[in-house]
């Protein structure tokens, strides 16, 4: 008379799809790596990289309470840089990562996704660049191949990159500029594109028309596309911090896009900064200038013309102090005499988060769990980092 | 429960796998996908009969709680999860069974489709093992190690610092 959902005739265990897709992705990724341990069956669930992709949405801690992920300058007694988690609330520590400074304080953080973080690093006595990819929940990293940036001239390589997560694939991919020689106007001689689960790089297909790569300045992600501050080099020759365009990539398809920014009316404003942020779901642009700040949002206009408003005025002086932007709208800025402090851009409302905080943070982000790296990459390419010390405070 | 215009049914009768009946007023029941399915294909063939709805993987031990968090959840809005009093409930509920017992909720949980308590039950296992040993873990779940020792060894020294 009733049609079951599924028949299982008594049993006594719980079946391993509810195990899975209820139990397993509501666990820290530390008692993860203890339960691949438990039988072949729950071994092959954790490792297959889809299930990695259902953990870093279900699993509630990377939503509900704010960690944050700082990377710490060295040590001045120990040989140590160290990755922290921080509660977002009061800036206190809950647990760190200990990694050897030879190894790692050349490395530049330039995007942190679904818990992986995009470093790049030139090293100076090959005149080479490379990029390794990071997870410090499972202590995993990778470097890129780099092959193709191979240095038969013994010219300067710099590159400068960032990273973004292909939905509808479940794969990484990372874009890579590649600037060769001391070149004064910042136009990258190729662009690369990196697919982590093919483990290779390929062309990117670039309009070189109007050239508005820059190196250097953050990243964001946001809903399958990366977006960096980019400048007209051909109508603005002192690119420092004046982002005139928004590049964006949109990593599923391999598309690039400029996206046209706010008339800037503070051409004449001798210092200032510039960045892509991301406030709430949509991409907004943060200018801080000597005194104050504001926040332009952008609205998505499907492909059309880029519109933006002036959303926010921060009566702050940010120039320089800035830490770190949450994307619910919070901001992280250097005290006056050390300490970090918060500003909520809707209550104005500023807090002392960490009055005796006295490192300038490397990189800030909202910390999250993930699995990301532990497989589905070519085994020879996936180290553990050297030297990596853990110590759990929680 | 007065005025439930079209529909004519306002109690259904349970059978759990021991054949023990329970009378289920139907709100309570909707909290069951599966109940509610039930009563649903009935009243579409206008059934006025008290209908009878076997579980043949639910025993009367079992199908008493999944119905008493029925009743105190059909009390609360679909939206009310979030409730203060209801969370409180949800957890003086659930800390005073042992792990066989929450393990046979989540199942009957499972079958009989109630979203929130498998949610429930399963957030709550999970924060109880996430500091267990590998062993223990087993032991909860009755699973039997199929891994050599070498095989075992070798899998917890990929990560062993999550064992420290």
């Amino acid at each position: 008379m009733i049609k079951r959902k599924r028949f299982r005739g008594p049993q006594k265990s719980l079946p391993i799809d509810v195990i899975q897709n209820e139990i397993l992705v509501k666990l820290p990724v530390r008692s993860l790596l203890r339960c691949r341990c438990v039988s072949k069956l729950w071994c092959s669930v954790i490792d297959d990289p889809s299930f990695a992709s259902i953990h870093i949405k279900k699993f509630q801690s990377n939503q509900e309470k704010t960690r944050l992920l700082v990377l710490e300058p060295p040590d001045m007694c120990e040989s140590k840089q160290f990755c922290v988690i921080r509660n977002g609330e009061k800036f206190r520590k809950m647990s760190k990562i200990g990694i050897d400074v030879t190894w790692f304080e050349e490395y530049q953080a330039v995007g942190y996704v679904n818990g992986l973080i995009c470093m790049k690093r030139y090293i100076k006595e090959t005149q080479l660049s490379n990029i390794l990819l990071w997870n410090p929940s499972i202590r995993k990293a990778l470097e890129l191949p780099f092959s193709q940036f191979s240095n038969a001239t013994k010219i300067r390589h710099d590159v400068d990159c960032a990273l973004g997560y292909d939905h509808a694939n479940n794969d990484y991919k990372v874009v890579a500029s590649v600037y060769i020689g001391d070149e004064p106007l910042n136009i990258p001689k190729h662009v690369h594109i990196f697919t982590l689960s093919t483990f290779s790089w390929k062309s990117a297909n670039i309009d070189k028309g109007p050239c508005l790569w820059i190196k250097g300045g953050p990243k964001v992600f946001l809903k399958g596309v990366i977006y960096w501050g980019g400048i007209n080099v051909l109508t603005i020759p002192s690119p420092k911090g004046r982002f005139s365009h928004f590049v964006s990539f949109d990593v599923t398809n391999d598309v690039f896009k400029y996206i046209d920014l706010p008339d800037n009316e503070h051409v004449h404003v001798r210092e200032y900064e510039r960045f892509p942020i991301i406030l709430d779901q949509s991409i907004a642009l943060l200018e801080i200038f000597e005194s104050y700040s504001q926040i332009w949002v952008m609205e998505d206009s499907k492909g059309k013309e880029q519109l933006w408003t002036k959303q926010f005025y921060i009566n702050l002086q940010l120039l320089e102090k800035c830490i770190y932007f949450k994307m619910d709208g919070e901001l992280l800025f250097a005290g006056e005499k050390g300490g970090v402090n918060s500003y909520n851009i809707r209550s104005h409302e500023t807090k002392v988060l960490a009055k005796s905080y006295k490192l300038s943070p490397i990189f800030v982000s909202v910390y999250m769990e993930s699995l990301t790296l532990l497989k589905g990459i070519p085994e020879r390419a996936s180290s553990t980092l050297p030297s990596h010390e853990t110590i759990q405070l929680e | 429960m007065a005025s439930s215009s079209s529909s004519s049914l306002s109690r259904v009768v349970v059978k759990s796998s021991d054949n023990n009946l329970f009378v289920v007023n139907k709100k309570v029941a909707s909290q069951s996908q599966l109940l509610k399915q039930c009563i649903d294909n009935m009243e579409e063939k206008g059934t006025n009969d008290v209908i009878l709805i076997p579980l043949s993987n639910v025993t009367s031990n079992i199908l008493t709680l999944v119905l008493e968090y029925c009743e105190k959840h059909a009390d609360f809005a679909d939206d009310d999860n979030n409730n203060q009093e209801l969370k409180q409930w949800d957890h003086e509920f659930l800390k005073k069974f042992d792990y066989a017992t929450l393990n046979s909720l989540t199942m009957a949980a499972d079958y009989m489709v109630t979203k929130s308590l498998l949610n429930l039950c399963c957030q709550f296992i999970a924060d109880s093992i996430k500091d267990l040993t590998v062993q223990q873990i087993r032991q909860i779940f009755d699973i039997k190690n199929d891994f050599t020792p070498q095989e075992e060894a070798d899998i917890k020294n990929e990560n062993a610092w999550a064992f420290r």
